[in-house]
């Protein structure tokens, strides 16, 4: 009898047993120059292997340390580092992307001051309009790793049916050769709008042109006064403009409600004339990813920047684009070892693998055109004319004005809202986390 | 047997259980206590650690003030009441088609009816995304067949939460069905046979025979469907997130914006909290209607 509750009492321990086994942190390390280190990134097929790549070299010269290599895509990546950074034991490097994203982690103390490292001959390495992105408060607190653009992709043979020769350089020009395109019986416009940060994506730049980049941040920083958050004409000027092309019949039929990857596919397969699309999909068009553009299609297409918005107050050399890169956690224990890895990710022959891959890499010189194809080498040029860079709106906004923003312009897209309307409910929601939280300052 | 012992096998059941109850008080019930403590937060997930902020019922005060936990809400319950209608309503009728109206073929219907309950909702939500996109979609070919302009249906307000809910019964109706059909093969022949000598008809014996054998089956069968309604989330995220501008967005996916996205931690919480008691009184519903039906809590 006495065995038989035995069996039990073991059998109900032994139930329960694997819970605490595989609750507890992480094994224990024999010696003290063992070190095991967590880099939580992104995930996508090609950038993991270089990535791996840069792990493998790295611990190969450095014995004993050890890098766990975690990734995500893009949607789960956001919900699983907020997480692990809410833990005692978060990642010791991790994936960040620029301006207000980082800025959070670094208003919450979480990501470490990389400035000293930046006074190295390291830190001339880096292209400075990248490292701004990570700047906050005079201080430097990512290592970015690429830059991405945003450019009009055009269909050549569109454009040489419709007798366009000329790039516009004005937004009328750009309107003109809109209008050119439609009486010759094609659709000039497409955008996946279903997925809101492809209508944040023109809005971002047109409010840039329309009124300046420090003007425009004093908003989405809510540093202005209440009253005057996002009063602005030029916000309901740059909405309207979009609404426009609309209106004119120059986007495709139901914009608003197509997928980013169908938007795509319209203007790969030769559906629609032009696509304004970031400089990642320049693989996407001339087909050298799989399950994207037919490879007769690479040869059929080109790409001129937005063009100048004329009365605009804002810098009109200024391009769209952003930054992202890797940040260290301030809880890491391991820091010196974690910037080693850091510069080691980023000396010339890594970034020119991370740039062979069709990245923008933040590394000087290392996009050169022996590496990459022609269209890219021609943005890295163009990119370096630009007198500076506005990031996407949603990662430079506060995110819950910029959710409200972001559901307004799909809703003015769809027709279901004004843009007064829509900039009313964002002055809203600004003027009420302004009371909340204050400005968005730097210490 | 001496006293002991007679204690001792007493205790026995009570070690059975001991493991799944721990279980649940670690899995289940800590975590929900912990909701409600966390809603009267205000905390942000990146600064955890650093510390929460005391805020009283504020975090509450403010749900009952945003429109769109009320806009979620309404959502939740206008999925709910499609899902019952076209759901139960649907597998019922096709659980009698199937069960007294089809001669041959029984099992290959049901198979074939019940067959995308075993897919994932996030599988089938993407599926019916591909079938309503404008630009690529089967829904595409049927307005161009038909000669009218297309309704991208996942864009538009009027439509959104209605195209979701036709995925959603696609999905479950068989599902209802199944449970429906098990009710009626429970029913005992004789009753039809001796309604069939009284001269009944087909409509009388569904209504005084058929639906009064399977009442508690359709009353299980809703309950599950309204609760399922509530706790819906995959379907919506997959397939519009909420979108247009909050058109379709339910307590579940506006509560993971708070929570997830905009880094609310304590109102995601009051959210959540708030949710669960509507699921925690349609689920004591249910188990009031058992207990009444069994007549005891045992």
């Amino acid at each position: 009898m006495k065995n038989k509750k035995l069996l039990v009492l073991v059998a109900c321990l032994g139930l329960l047993a694997p819970s605490f086994l595989f609750s507890g942190g992480e094994a224990e390390t024999s010696g003290p120059e063992k070190v095991n280190l967590v880099w939580q990134t992104l995930s996508s097929d090609l950038r993991n292997g270089v990535q791996d790549e840069y792990i493998a070299d790295f611990e190969e010269k450095n014995p004993g340390v050890r890098i766990d290599h975690i990734h995500q895509e893009n949607d789960t990546y956001k919900t699983a580092i907020q997480v692990a950074l809410a833990s005692d034991d978060p990642p010791d490097m991790f994936f960040v992307w620029g301006d207000e994203y980082c800025g959070k982690l670094v208003r919450a103390g979480q990501v470490a001051d990389l400035t000293e490292a930046y006074d190295t001959p390291w830190g001339d390495t880096i292209t400075d309009a990248t490292k701004t992105q990570f700047t906050f408060g005079g201080k430097i607190y990512g290592v970015p790793r690429h830059m991405s653009s945003k450019y009009f992709y055009y269909n050549k043979e569109h454009f040489q049916k419709a007798g366009i020769n000329e790039m516009p350089q004005t937004w009328q020009e750009f309107l003109d050769i809109c209008n050119r395109l439609k009486n010759a019986g094609f659709t000039p416009l497409t955008i996946g709008g279903k997925d809101s940060w492809q209508e944040c994506h023109w809005i971002s730049i047109m409010n840039q042109k329309l009124m300046g980049l420090d003007f425009i941040m004093d908003d989405y920083n809510l540093r202005r006064d209440r009253a005057k958050l996002f009063s602005d004409s030029g916000y309901v000027k740059a909405l309207q403009m979009f609404k426009d092309l609309d209106t004119k019949g120059y986007f495709v039929d139901n914009a608003h409600a197509i997928p980013r990857h169908a938007s795509d596919a319209l203007f790969y397969t030769g559906q629609v004339s032009i696509i304004y699309s970031g400089t990642w999909a320049v693989q996407i068009f001339n087909g050298s990813r799989e399950n994207t553009a037919p490879p007769e299609f690479a040869d059929k297409w080109d790409m001129f920047r937005m063009p100048d918005i004329t009365k605009g107050k804002g810098d009109q050399n200024v391009i769209l684009g952003a930054a992202d890169g890797y940040a260290i956690s301030s809880k890491t224990p391991h820091y010196d070892i974690c910037m080693d890895f850091m510069k080691f990710t980023t000396n010339m022959e890594n970034a020119k693998k991370w740039a062979a891959i069709g990245n923008l890499s933040s590394v000087k010189g290392a996009v050169s055109a022996d590496l990459v194809d022609e269209k890219t080498a021609w943005i890295a040029k163009d990119v370096a004319t630009a007198s500076g860079m506005v990031g996407w709106m949603d990662t430079t906004m506060e995110a819950s004005v910029v959710k409200v923003y972001l559901d307004g312009m799909v809703s003015v897209l769809a027709g279901d809202k004004s843009p007064e309307q829509v900039m009313k409910e964002v002055q809203a929601q600004a003027q009420k986390v302004q009371d909340e939280k204050g400005p968005i300052v730097y210490k | 047997m001496n006293r002991a012992s007679t204690t001792n096998s007493k205790m026995t059941p009570y070690l059975f259980i001991l493991p799944s109850f721990l279980l649940l008080i670690i899995f289940i019930a800590y975590p929900i206590i912990m909701n409600v403590v966390y809603s009267f937060y205000r905390f942000s997930a990146i600064t955890m650690t650093s510390g929460k902020t005391f805020v009283g019922l504020s975090n509450f005060a403010e749900l009952f003030k945003d429109p769109i936990v009320w806009l979620s809400l309404k959502n939740n319950v206008l999925f709910a009441a499609g899902s019952v209608i076209v759901q139960v309503g649907g597998g019922l009728l096709l659980a009698v088609f199937l069960h007294r109206g089809l001669k041959h073929g029984f099992q290959l219907f049901r198979t074939i009816f019940f067959l995308p309950v075993v897919m994932s909702q996030v599988a089938v939500g993407l599926l019916w995304s591909l079938i309503y996109d404008p630009t690529v979609g089967l829904v595409k070919l049927i307005y161009e067949a038909l000669g009218t302009p297309q309704v991208a249906l996942l864009g538009e307000r009027e439509w959104a939460l209605s195209a979701v809910l036709a995925t959603a019964c696609w999905q479950y109706t068989g599902y209802c069905m199944v449970m429906i059909l098990a009710g009626l093969q429970a029913i005992p022949e004789v009753l039809y046979e001796s309604s069939k000598i009284e001269g009944s008809s087909t409509i009388q014996d569904f209504i005084y025979i058929t639906l009064p054998s399977i009442k508690e089956v359709l009353s299980v069968v809703t309950l599950i469907t309204v609760i399922g309604s509530f706790k819906l989330f995959g379907y919506i995220w997959v397939m519009t997130e909420g979108g247009p501008d909050h058109a379709t967005e339910v307590l579940t996916t506006y509560l993971y914006w708070q929570t997830f996205r905009l880094d609310r931690m304590g109102y995601g919480s009051t959210i959540a909290a708030f949710l669960f008691t509507i699921t925690l009184v349609f689920s004591v519903i249910r188990l009031l209607s058992i207990w009444k039906r069994e007549g005891s809590w045992k």
